[in-house]
C-alpha cells in the first residue's frame, strides 16, 4: 500500500500532498529533496529509492515529480502504473501540458481526485470517464444536469467503468491511427542488423450509446485461416498477413475472445484512447534510408553530408517522420562502424462504416517534415547546401534543421554542410546524438500492419 | 438526431479548464503573514451568518490552500466544523479533508463533528454517505471508536456499492486504529462473506482488507478452492487494481490436482495481454508459483511470459521498463537459455535514461551464449566508449562477466579488452585493467596474450590506484618466465616510492616485488632491498609498514620458508587451470536469488535484497502458512514411498518454517536428509545414523541457550508446576528434531476424542499453541489425518517433542510426547512424568479453548 502521494516541483517544494497513512509525514518530502533532487540523480539513477525504511517511487511530468512513498514491500510496477494513470487523469482535467501552476490553481480538484482514486493507500477508481462524471470543477456543477445519485454511484463501481450512459452524437465517427516506432541497427555498409517495430493503434470514437465494435487487422494467423477457408483454386495472398509477435490491449477489449479466435471486440470508451500495442520483428520496411558522413576535420571543423532516400512507392509521398541516427564512435575514433536509428512514422487510416471519410491526419503529428542533424554545442558558423527544401542552423536544438515540404517516394535528396566550431580550451568528447527525421507517410506502415475493417454494431438503437 | 447533451460537452477537457482558469485566476498561494489566519477565522465566522455559497467555497478553499503550504491552520478547527453543514459537495469534501488533517491536533474538538458526520452517513445521496463514512474512518482518533462501529456496519449492507466499498476500507482503518476492537467485532467473517458481493470494487476492497488484517498473524487471508474459482470466474469484471489483488491470492493457492492447475492457468492466460505492467507481472508470479508443483511445466511458463514482458518493455515508460528489466534479470538466472534469442531487444538505445541502460547491460552479460557472444560483445564494446562513465564501466565489466561464464569466448574477449587499453578515455582503461585481472585469475593460461600489452599502461593509470594495484598484482603474479620485462615495470615505481600516495598501491607493490624476487632474484634483489627500506620507514600507513617488516623478517629468518609463504602452492601445481570454478561471490548470489524469487513482483527484486533488510519489522508479512492439500502432499510425499509421512519432505517446503534461522542449515544438508525418514513410532529409525549424529550434536548445542544452562540456581525449581513455563525464543532445527525424535523414548501417549475437526486447517490450533510457547515445526493434512510436529523448551532447558495426529474419521486425537533431558537435570523419572502430564494438560486446555474437545 502507498502511504502518501506528493506532487513536488523541481526545487523540491511540495505542491500538493496527500497522506493516506499515519506512518509517513510531510517531512518525508525534505528527505526526498535532499537525497534525490539535490543529488541530481533523477534521470540517471533508478526511480525507486529506499531511504530510512521508506521507499520513494517517483516519475516526472515536465517539471513536476509525482512521488509515492511506502513503507511496505509492494508491487513497484503497479505503483508506477498508478502514477502514470494519475498523470493521465490530470491531463484529462488540466490539458495535455499541465504544470505546477495548473495544479496549484486547481488544488481542491487535485485533492478530490487524489481522494477518489486512492483510499488508504490502495488504488480505487481511476477511470477518467467515470471520475469526470462526479468530480468536476465545482463551478460547472450547478449548470450540469444533475444525474440521479444512485445511478451515478453505481456507475462509479460498476463493471464497465470506461464508458458512461447516454452518450449521443449527431454524427457518429470513428478515427483510427496506426502509429509505429521503428528501431533499426545498421552496419557501416548499410545492412540492417536488427529492426523491430513497436506499434500503437489509437482510436478516437465518437459514437452514441453502447456500440459494440469488431476490429480486424491483417494479422497473419487470421489471414491464413481465412485463406485456407476460401476455395483453394483462388490465388491466396499469404504475404498479405503480418506476423505480430505479441500485443497488449486496452482494458475494454474482451481478452478471452481474442485468445479463442483472435477477434478483437470491445465497447470503446468515449473519445481518444490507445486500443492496442503490438510488436513486430519480421519483415520491417524502412520508409527512409539515411547515409550520413560526418567527419570531424581537425579541432574546429566538422563536415556534414547526409543523403536521404525514400524507400516507399513513388505513388506515396512523405509528410512527417522522426529518424534518429547515432553513429557509433569507432574505437580508433575514425571510421563509422555502425549506426543505430529509430524511425517513428504513422500510417494514417480512417475507417468507419458510419461516416466514410478520406484519410487525414488526426493526431497532433503536425510538424512540418524535417530532418535534424546534430552538431557540436560550440558551433559558430555553418554553410549549408541542400538539394530541396530549406535548411538552417538552429542553436536551440544544437542541430541543423532541414525542412522538406513534400518528399515523393523513390526520390533521393542530400544535405552538405561545413560547420565551423568555436575554439575551446577543453576538448570534451561530443556524444554524437542521433540524427532525427520526423515524417508522416499516409497509408504506409513499416510493419505492414493495416486495419482491414472495423464494424460497429449498435445494440442500444441510438442513432 | 438530438442535440448533444450538456455532459458530452464536458468530455473535452482542453476547453473547459482553460475557461475556468481565465474567469477566475485564483491567487491562493501568495505570501502569508501571521495575521492572515486570524483574518480567515473572522471570515469563517461571518460566513456562518451570511450563507453565500460561492463566498463560502472561496474562503474554505483558502484555508485548504494554507494547509497545503504547510501553514498551521488548526486554530480554525471550530469554525471549520461549523462549516460542515452544507449542501455543497465540494465544500464538504474540503472540510472533510481539513478535519482528517487536523483531528489529531484537536481530538476533543473533533468530537463536535461526529454528529454531523454520522448524520451524513445516513443521507439520501450515496455519494454523501460514502464521503462521510470515509472521513469518519479517516479521523483516526481512538476516542471515535464507539461512533464508528454502527455506521460502519450499516454501510456494509448499504444498497449502494460505493458506500459498501468505502465501508470495507473503513474496517481496515479501524483495524489500524484498534486492532483488538476490529478483531473482536467479527469483521473478518463478515468480509469473507462479502467476497460474494455482486460489485467487483467491493470484492477488491474485501480482499485488500482481509489480506492486510491477517497479514501479521496468518500471512494473509486463507485461500481455498471455491474462493479461487469464484474469483477467477469473475476475472473479466475487475479493473487492473482488482486483478492484482486476485492474482496475489492465486499466487498463494495450491491447486488440488493437475487438471485444476491447468484450468487456472488457462483462465489467467488472457490476462497476460493487459497493458498494465503490474498486472502482467502479478500474473507471471502466479504462473511461476503454479508451475512449482509441476517441474516439467516451468520452461513452458518462461517461454509463455517472454513475449508479453518484451512488449511491455518496448512500449513502456522508462520507470516501468526498469521494473520489468529487474524482474527479467531475476528470471534470466532461473531459466537459462529462454531469453537468449531475444538479446537484440536488450540493446541499449541512445535516448534511454541511464538506469535502464545499466540494467540492460547487466542482463546482456547474463544471456550471452556460445552463438550470440560475438554479437553481444561487439555491442557491449560500443557502449564502452559511451560518454556516460558508468555505462562504459558497466559494459566493460559485463564483457568480463561473459568471459567468466563462457570459456570458449575468453580468448576473443581478452583480445577485445587489450584493444580497449589503447583507447584514450578516462574511464575505460582502469576498468579494463580490473576486468583483465579477474579474467587472468580465472584463465591463468591466457597471460601470454595480455601481459605484454600492460607495460605501456603502467604510467597512464597513475590517477587510479585500484587499477594500478591490479596492474602491479598481475606483474607480480604472472611476471615470471614469459614476461621478462616484469621487474623493469616495477622499478620506476619503486624508485618513485615517495610519490605514491595510495596505500593500496604500496601494498600490492610490496607483494608483487617479493613474488618477483623469488622468480627472478638477480634483477629483483637490489630493487626489493630499496623497496623494503622505503616501506619500513613509511609512517603514513601502518599496514604498509607492518607488511614490509613481515617480509623483511621472513627473508632474514629463512629464505626458503619465505618462498613457501609468498608463492604458496600453486607455483608447484602448474596445471591449475581448473582450480577456480566459480568465484565465491557468485555462489553467495545464488542463495540470495532463490530467496528473492520468493518475493517476485515486489520491491525486493528491485533492490536485490530480501524484504527483511529494508522493510521495518511491523510491515513484514508473516510467511504464509501453507495448508498442504492432498495434491501437494501427493507430489511431495507419495514419491518418498514411506508410509506417507516423511517429515523432512515437509520441511523442504520452507514456507512451513519460520523464515529466519532455517535456511542455512537446511539447504546444504539436503543429500543426507533425503535418505532419512521420520518414524511413526519410536523404533523405526534405522537410517545412516553416524553422520547425522555429528550434525545433530552440533544442533543441540546450538539450540539450547547456554545462558539458561549455566544458571545454577534455576536447577532447584520444580519442573512440574501445572503452568508450564516454556521459552518463547527457543528455535529448533528440523535436523535436531529428527534426531532427538529417533533417539528419545516415548514418555507418554495420550488419546482424546474431539467434538469437531479443526475447520480452517490447522492454523488456529497452531497459533494458540504458539501463544503457550509450543511451536510448530511442520504440519500438514493427509487424506485421512491431520499431522502436527511440535516442540517446546522448558525454562530450565528440558525439551519437549510432540507429535499430534488427528484422525479425520474417528475424530480421535493421538498425542505422542517425548522429553529430552536437560544437562543439569538430576531428578528421576518421577519428575519427567509429572512434567509430561503438565504438557498434556496444557494441550488439552488449548483444545478446549478452541472448542475442539
Amino acid at each position: 500500500m502507498i502511504s502518501a502521494i506528493f506532487l513536488v516541483n523541481q526545487k523540491g517544494e511540495v505542491v500538493v500532498n496527500r497522506l493516506y497513512r499515519d506512518d509517513v509525514s510531510r517531512s518525508m518530502v525534505d528527505t526526498f529533496r535532499h537525497k534525490v533532487i539535490a543529488s541530481k540523480e533523477t534521470g540517471s539513477q533508478a526511480p525507486i529509492k529506499v531511504i530510512e525504511n521508506a521507499t520513494f517511487l517517483y516519475i516526472r511530468h515536465h517539471h513536476l515529480y509525482l512521488v509515492a512513498v511506502t513503507r511496505s514491500n509492494l508491487n513497484p510496477a503497479l505503483v508506477f502504473e498508478f502514477l502514470f494513470r494519475m498523470v493521465r487523469i490530470f491531463k484529462a482535467y488540466f490539458g495535455e501540458h499541465f504544470d505546477e501552476s495548473a495544479v496549484r490553481n486547481h488544488f481542491t480538484l487535485v485533492y478530490e481526485l487524489l481522494d477518489e482514486t486512492m483510499d488508504f493507500g490502495y488504488p480505487q477508481n481511476c477511470a477518467i470517464e467515470v471520475l469526470r462524471q462526479y468530480i468536476n470543477l465545482g463551478t460547472v456543477q450547478a449548470e450540469m444536469e444533475q444525474q440521479e445519485p444512485t445511478v451515478l454511484t453505481s456507475q462509479i463501481t460498476g463493471q464497465i467503468d470506461w464508458r458512461r450512459d447516454g452518450i449521443r452524437y449527431r454524427k457518429n465517427e470513428v478515427y483510427i491511427d496506426v502509429l509505429e516506432s521503428v528501431n533499426i541497427l545498421m552496419s557501416a555498409t548499410g545492412n540492417v542488423l536488427h529492426s523491430d517495430v513497436t506499434g500503437q493503434i489509437v482510436m478516437k470514437a465518437l459514437l452514441s450509446g453502447w456500440p459494440e465494435c469488431k476490429f480486424g487487422l491483417n494479422d497473419k494467423l487470421i489471414m491464413d485461416r481465412e485463406a485456407a477457408g476460401k476455395a483453394s483454386g483462388a490465388v491466396t495472398r499469404r504475404s498479405a498477413g503480418v506476423e505480430i509477435d505479441d500485443c497488449t490491449f486496452h482494458r475494454c477489449v474482451r481478452l478471452g475472445r481474442f485468445d479463442a479466435d483472435r477477434t478483437i471486440t470491445f465497447i470503446p470508451p468515449d473519445g481518444e484512447f490507445e486500443l492496442m500495442r503490438y510488436r513486430v520483428t519480421e519483415n520491417v520496411n524502412l520508409p527512409f534510408r539515411l547515409i550520413p558522413a560526418i567527419q570531424e576535420e581537425g579541432r574546429n571543423r566538422v563536415a556534414v553530408n547526409v543523403k536521404v532516400t525514400a524507400n516507399f512507392s513513388s505513388k506515396l509521398f512523405g509528410q512527417n517522420v522522426v529518424i534518429k541516427v547515432r553513429r557509433g564512435q569507432g574505437l580508433g575514433g575514425g571510421e563509422d562502424d555502425r549506426r543505430e536509428g529509430e524511425e517513428e512514422g504513422s500510417g494514417l487510416l480512417a475507417a468507419s462504416n458510419l461516416v466514410p471519410r478520406p484519410s487525414h491526419p488526426l493526431l497532433s503529428l503536425t510538424y512540418p517534415p524535417f530532418l535534424q542533424v546534430p552538431v557540436p554545442p560550440n558551433t559558430a558558423k555553418t554553410h549549408i547546401n541542400v538539394s530541396t527544401g530549406r535548411a538552417r542552423f538552429e542553436p536551440e536544438h544544437r542541430a541543423l534543421v532541414w525542412r522538406i515540404k513534400r518528399f515523393p517516394g523513390g526520390c533521393e535528396f542530400m544535405i552538405t554542410a561545413d560547420v565551423t566550431l568555436m575554439p575551446s580550451t577543453s576538448h570534451k568528447a561530443w556524444s554524437r546524438p542521433p540524427i532525427q527525421v520526423e515524417f508522416q507517410v499516409p497509408m504506409f506502415t513499416s510493419s505492414g500492419v493495416h486495419v482491414r475493417f472495423l464494424r460497429v454494431y449498435d445494440k442500444s438503437g441510438c442513432t | 438526431m438530438s442535440a448533444p447533451l450538456p455532459q458530452s460537452r464536458q468530455s473535452h477537457p482542453s476547453t473547459l479548464p482553460g475557461q475556468h482558469q481565465q474567469q477566475n485566476p485564483p491567487a491562493y498561494f501568495v505570501d502569508t503573514k501571521k495575521g492572515e489566519v486570524s483574518e480567515l477565522k473572522q471570515l469563517l465566522k461571518t460566513l456562518a451568518v451570511e450563507r453565500d455559497p460561492k463566498r463560502k467555497r472561496d474562503v474554505i478553499k483558502k484555508v485548504i490552500a494554507y494547509m497545503t503550504l504547510g501553514i498551521d491552520v488548526s486554530r480554525l478547527f471550530t469554525e471549520m466544523v461549523l462549516a460542515i453543514e452544507t449542501r455543497d459537495l465540494v465544500v464538504k469534501k474540503m472540510v472533510y479533508l481539513y478535519l482528517c488533517n487536523y483531528a489529531h491536533a484537536k481530538p476533543d474538538l473533533a468530537l463536535m463533528c461526529v454528529n454531523t458526520l454520522q448524520r451524513d452517513c445516513s443521507a439520501d445521496d450515496p455519494m454523501v454517505r460514502g464521503l462521510a463514512l470515509r472521513a469518519l474512518c479517516s479521523l483516526r482518533l481512538p476516542s471515535m471508536l464507539e461512533y464508528i462501529s454502527a455506521p460502519l456496519r450499516r454501510a456494509l449492507t448499504d444498497q449502494s456499492p460505493y458506500v459498501r466499498k468505502t465501508g470495507v476500507m473503513g474496517i481496515l482503518k479501524l483495524f489500524h486504529l484498534a486492532p483488538d476492537v476490529a478483531r473482536s467485532a467479527n469483521f473478518v467473517d463478515l468480509l469473507y462473506n462479502m467476497i460474494q458481493d455482486p460489485d467487483p470494487h467491493v470484492v477488491t476492497n474485501c480482499l485488500i482488507v482481509l489480506g492486510e488484517m491477517l497479514a501479521a498473524e496468518e500471512g494473509g487471508m486463507a485461500v481455498n478452492q471455491p474462493l479461487i474459482l469464484h474469483l477467477l470466474g469473475r476475472l473479466g469484471e475487475f479493473n487492473e487494481w482488482g486483478l492484482t489483488q486476485i492474482l496475489a491470492l492465486v499466487a498463494k493457492y495450491h491447486p488440488a490436482d493437475e487438471e485444476e492447475l491447468f484450468t487456472i492457468m488457462n483462465l489467467l492466460d488472457p490476462v497476460l495481454r493487459t497493458s498494465n505492467s503490474g498486472v502482467v507481472l502479478s500474473t507471471i508470479k502466479c504462473f511461476l508459483h503454479l508451475a512449482t508443483a509441476v517441474p516439467d511445466l516451468q520452461p513452458q511458463v518462461y517461454l509463455r511470459v517472454k513475449a508479453p514482458l518484451l512488449t511491455l518493455m518496448a512500449g513502456g515508460n522508462p520507470e516501468v521498463e526498469y521494473c520489468i528489466l529487474k524482474h527479467l534479470e531475476a528470471m534470466v538466472h532461473r531459466a537459462p537459455g529462454v531469453f537468449d534469442d531475444e538479446y537484440r531487444q536488450l540493446y541499449v538505445r541512445y535516448n534511454e535514461p541511464t538506469f535502464v541502460k545499466y540494467e540492460k547491460i547487466d542482463i546482456l552479460a547474463i544471456i550471452a551464449n556460445e552463438e550470440t557472444v560475438g554479437d553481444i560483445v561487439a555491442e557491449l564494446a560500443e557502449y564502452a566508449t559511451d560518454v556516460d562513465q558508468e555505462v562504459s564501466r558497466r559494459s566493460i565489466r559485463a564483457i568480463g562477466n561473459i568471459a567468466f561464464r563462457l570459456p570458449s569466448a575468453a580468448g576473443m574477449i581478452l583480445e577485445r579488452l587489450v584493444g580497449f587499453l589503447d583507447v584514450d578515455m578516462n574511464s575505460i582503461r582502469p576498468e579494463t585493467i580490473l576486468v583483465m585481472r579477474d579474467i587472468l585469475r580465472r584463465y591463468p593460461e591466457r597471460k601470454a596474450e595480455a601481459l605484454p600489452r600492460l607495460q605501456s599502461c603502467m604510467r597512464r593509470v597513475d590517477n587510479h590506484p585500484e587499477a594500478q594495484a591490479a596492474l602491479i598484482w598481475m606483474t607480480g603474479e604472472y611476471g615470471g618466465k614469459n614476461f621478462p620485462e616484469g621487474p623493469y615495470l616495477l622499478e620506476p615505481l619503486i624508485d618513485s616510492y615517495a610519490t605514491i600516495s595510495s596505500a593500496l598501491v604500496k601494498l600490492s607493490l610490496l607483494t608483487a616485488a617479493i613474488k618477483l624476487f623469488f622468480k627472478r632474484p638477480p634483477e629483483m634483489q637490489s630493487m626489493l632491498g630499496r623497496l623494503l627500506a622505503a616501506a619500513t620507514n613509511d609512517l603514513t600507513s601502518q599496514d604498509v609498514h607492518d607488511r614490509a617488516l613481515l617480509y623483511y623478517r621472513l627473508l632474514v629468518a629463512d629464505v626458503e620458508a619465505a618462498k613457501r609463504v609468498v608463492l604458496g602452492e600453486h607455483e608447484v601445481d602448474v596445471n591449475r587451470t581448473t582450480i577456480v570454478g566459480t568465484f565465491a561471490e557468485e555462489r553467495d548470489m545464488t542463495t540470495l536469488r532463490d530467496k528473492l524469487f520468493g518475493e517476485f513482483n515486489t520491491l525486493a527484486v528491485i533492490y536485490g535484497k530480501p524484504s527483511s533488510q529494508f522493510v521495518s519489522p511491523s510491515y513484514r508479512i508473516k510467511p504464509a502458512e501453507t495448508s498442504l492439500t492432498p495434491f501437494m502432499m501427493g507430489v511431495q510425499i507419495g514419491d518418498s514411498g514411506n508410509n506417507g509421512n516423511n517429515l523432512l519432505d515437509l520441511h523442504a517446503d520452507d514456507s512451513l518454517l519460520p523464515a529466519g534461522g532455517v535456511e542455512c542449515g537446511v539447504e546444504s544438508e539436503s543429500p543426507s536428509r533425503a535418505g532419512s525418514t521420520n518414524p511413526e513410532g519410536s523404533t523405526a529409525y534405522t537410517g545412516p545414523s553416524s553422520d547425522l549424529l555429528d550434525m545433530s550434536d552440533m544442533g543441540v548445542s546450538l539450540a539450547v541457550p547456554t545462558d539458561r544452562i549455566t544458571t545454577p540456581s534455576a536447577s532447584q525449581q520444580d519442573f512440574c508446576t501445572s503452568t508450564l513455563a516454556l521459552i518463547d525464543s527457543f528455535r529448533m532445527e528440523p535436523e535436531t528434531f529428527q534426531h532427538l525424535w529417533a533417539e528419545l523414548p516415548e514418555s507418554i501417549s495420550y488419546n482424546v476424542d474431539l467434538k469437531v475437526l479443526p475447520t480452517d486447517g490447522l492454523s488456529t490450533l497452531e497459533t494458540s499453541l504458539l501463544s503457550r510457547g509450543i511451536k510448530c515445526l511442520a504440519s500438514g493434512e493427509l487424506t485421512d489425518v491431520f499431522k502436527l510436529f511440535l516442540y517446546g523448551q522448558h525454562e530450565l532447558g528440558r525439551l519437549y517433542l510432540i507429535q499430534i495426529l488427528i484422525h479425520k474419521l474417528s475424530k480421535r486425537l493421538n498425542l505422542t510426547l517425548k522429553i529430552g533431558r536437560s544437562e543439569m537435570e538430576s531428578e528421576g523419572d518421577d519428575g519427567k512424568d509429572r512434567s509430561a502430564n503438565a504438557v498434556v494438560e496444557l494441550i488439552t486446555q488449548v483444545l478446549s479453548s478452541l472448542h475442539l474437545s
